[in-house]
């Protein structure tokens, strides 16, 4: 059974520009999924629209059998999202308090929320800067934060966009690093990006976006030769024929 | 954003840390009050809490001082437009009295108190504490919407250092392309705001789309507030020290 269905998804900008033109895909539970596509190919747009941030019309999207816009509140707290942009996404002043966010929205008594927030912050190595202010942390760190943040409101779908970007060497081996326990630990992973190097040999799934329309969806061993007349670079590990080789070794 | 600014909170174990919110906001309410209406000599005795207090805080007073160098620029300005007279049946058309100069030092003392305590009160207090504490004095007032005046007043407070580091950002940028060179100071004001607000207004957007993502409503879980004998301790010794201030001075 699909964990997310998404059915014929159609979006346009207020300036009727095509963001979404006619998307149809089902991913299933624990897949590992990159999406990847040119600037203005519709990746954020439809990871947006994962978390019921876009308004969508009926029974286009439904995820664990809940659908949107009805369940909207649900959705949110099973897709945690990882924003580009870690700096947009911290609302806490310190550390703690950014993770308990999401749980204090969801109404939970301060013992639950406690022991959440604990639990995600050892998840993701930050325990001990939990009275920091979010502000002086790396950026890999924020990132790690941002993880934490979804993973306190036991989010089963991770969503990440872009989630390398403006990291350094360190940064993204600790990111990537993490978001692979966290499919070890049975999370389903989406990840948009247009940058595949990383991340490519870890997928179960590539999709391809171009201008709002998927042009190609299948395993990234089959199709990664052909990425490149869409926009997005051809792993050099891939080019060179040893195949794909994966980045943390 | 790497670099925090002046009014921002910093994690801490002092003794204002640990004060509750409630507590805290009725002691910086008093003393902002006093200030006001402050003479000399109460002046002196609210400076000198206010000093220890910073201190104990470990307050970074140059890089706070810094940060609120246009509000120094300000006060020196109301000092000298008190103290500085033109009197033109002089030869030097410029007079001063010292009456006007102790004066004008009242006022900027008042003021420079006010941002003091401001800046001890954002650096050992919580957004969230703030906003639970308002919540919890609105809370008294019938059919007041406790819940939406603190939502809006921590939203407005979380996003002041935003601002002001967008602003910095912006400032940055424009002295790097020499806008120095221009003199006009309305070309200068509109090449600086027009894209200080489209990014304040971009900046708003990400962070509703942040908290809407993780199920913001107004219905969440608040923070507990809780007192002890050492805060209902601390509130009386402040508030009796400074009824004998005004107390003394309204004597002698």
């Amino acid at each position: 059974m699909s964990h997310i269905k998404i059915k014929q998804l159609t979006y346009r900008f207020p300036d009727q520009s095509i963001g979404l033109d006619d998307i149809s895909i089902s991913l299933g539970k624990g897949e590992f999924v990159v999406i990847a596509g040119p600037n203005g190919s519709g990746k954020t747009t439809l990871c947006r629209h994962l978390n019921g941030l876009i308004p969508v019309k009926k029974n286009c999207i439904s995820i664990n059998g809940l659908k949107l816009p009805e369940d909207v509140g649900k959705i949110r707290q099973l897709v945690g999202m990882v924003f580009q942009n870690t700096d947009h996404q911290l609302v806490g002043q310190t550390v703690y308090d950014e993770v308990a966010f999401g749980p204090e929205n969801l109404k939970l008594s301060r013992k639950e929320i406690d022991q959440r927030v604990v639990q995600s912050l050892r998840t993701v190595g930050l325990m001990e800067y939990q009275g920091r202010s979010p502000y002086t942390l790396s950026g890999g760190e924020k990132r790690k934060l941002a993880i934490a943040g979804v993973l306190a409101m036991n989010s089963k779908i991770l969503v990440f966009d872009e989630p390398f970007s403006n990291l350094d060497y360190l940064g993204t081996k600790m990111v990537l690093d993490q978001i692979l326990k966290l499919h070890q630990a049975g999370h389903t992973i989406v990840i948009v990006t247009h940058e595949l190097e990383k991340i490519i040999a870890y997928a179960d799934r590539l999709i391809v976006l171009e201008k709002g329309k998927i042009v190609m969806d299948d395993q990234p061993s089959v199709i990664i030769h052909e990425v490149e007349q869409f926009g997005i670079r051809e792993p050099y590990s891939s080019k060179t024929g040893q195949g794909l080789v994966k980045w943390l070794n | 954003m790497a670099e925090l600014t002046a009014f921002n909170y910093f994690s801490g174990d002092s003794w204002l840390h640990r004060l509750d919110i409630r507590f805290k906001l009725v002691i910086i309410f008093t003393f902002n009050m006093i200030s006001i209406q402050a003479g000399y000599f109460e002046l002196v005795m609210i400076s000198l809490p206010v000093f220890i207090v910073i201190f104990q805080l470990k307050l970074p007073l140059r890089h706070s001082l810094y940060e609120t160098r246009y509000f120094l620029y300000f006060l020196l300005f109301i000092f000298l437009s008190r103290t500085i007279k033109i009197d033109t049946a002089k030869p030097t058309y410029l007079n001063y009295s010292y009456p006007d100069m102790i004066e004008s030092s009242i006022i900027c003392w008042r003021l420079f108190l006010i941002l003091l305590i401001g800046l001890a009160f954002m650096f050992s207090s919580k957004i969230t504490e703030i906003r639970a504490a308002v919540q919890w004095y609105l809370k008294l007032i019938p059919f007041v919407p406790e819940k939406k005046i603190s939502l809006m007043i921590g939203l407005m407070i979380r996003f002041v250092p935003d601002i002001l580091q967008q602003a910095a950002d912006i400032s940055e940028v424009q002295k790097a392309r020499c806008i120095g060179r221009r003199k006009n100071p309305v070309y200068r004001i509109t090449v600086f705001s027009t894209p200080l607000f489209i990014r304040i207004f971009g900046q708003a957007d990400n962070i509703v789309h942040a908290m809407l993502s993780r199920c913001f409503s107004e219905n969440r879980t608040d923070i507990e507030l809780k007192s002890d004998k050492v805060d209902w301790m601390v509130l009386i010794i402040t508030l009796s020290y400074l009824s004998i201030t005004i107390v003394v001075n309204i004597l002698f």
